[in-house]
């Protein structure tokens, strides 16, 4: 998802289309990988 | 709001999904400012990786001339005269110190992107200012955005694209009047 939206600079809705999943579903899963990957950098940098 | 479903929305905000009910715990919940420091950093990250990451993805010949294309471009921009380009506008101090740059940019039929990249803002105790725009007729709150120690970030906003937006701004949030800087 992360890959999708930063690497390939695809939009939320052009991500869903892609993957054929419904928008919510895209929103959800970037702001989770986000919020993981935020985790992670706070844990490596307190 | 409760604590867990506004740490959940908080990627939003790097997205201008202003929330005010977002924006409310934001400003009481020092979990939620630096969980949104770090998703700023996060996206800085991802964004300054993406260049590199798609290199091996193109033949060498491709990168050879699309190097040789921009060298080109690049000589001829350094030499042809030309104005300010109007979709890119530097935010001054009122001292006259540059501290963020902003770049209009397409998003879609009814958006146009704003890319804000600042740095040396001077600090407040939040560490949060608001991004205003105006056109000659009209004057919106684009939205809010986080700074960084050094008064640094890297944001992206979306406005309505039936405006011509020439002049923007930024101000200490709740109070539009306390202008930090302006094009």
């Amino acid at each position: 998802m992360i890959e999708l939206a930063y690497y390939a600079d695809l939009s939320e809705s052009a991500i869903a289309k892609r993957l054929r999943v419904p928008l919510g579903s895209v929103k959800s899963w970037k702001r989770r990988g986000l919020n993981r990957l935020a985790t992670l950098l706070g844990e490596e940098s307190p | 709001m409760r604590h867990e479903e506004a740490w959940q929305r908080l990627p939003d905000l790097l997205d201008d999904r202003d929330d005010p009910e977002l924006l409310g715990h934001l400003a009481s919940c020092t979990d939620c400012q630096r969980q949104l420091f770090l998703l700023g950093r996060v996206d800085r990250l991802l964004r300054d990786q993406t260049p590199t990451r798609r290199r091996p993805w193109l033949p060498r010949a491709v990168v050879a001339a699309v190097a040789a294309a921009a060298a080109v471009a690049a000589v001829l921009i350094l030499l042809v005269p030309h104005g300010p380009r109007a979709h890119d506008f530097m935010l001054r101090t009122a001292s006259g110190r540059a501290v963020a740059r902003a770049l209009m940019g397409h998003s879609d039929a009814r958006n146009v992107s704003l890319a804000l990249v600042a740095r040396g803002l001077p600090l407040n105790r939040q560490h949060v200012f608001v991004l205003w725009a105006s056109d000659d007729s009209s004057t919106m709150q684009v939205g809010r955005f986080m700074v960084d120690r050094s008064g640094g970030c890297r944001v992206r906003f979306n406005l309505p694209a039936t405006h011509s937006w020439r002049r923007f701004w930024v101000s200490q949030p709740g109070n539009a009047a306390a202008v930090v800087a302006g094009t």
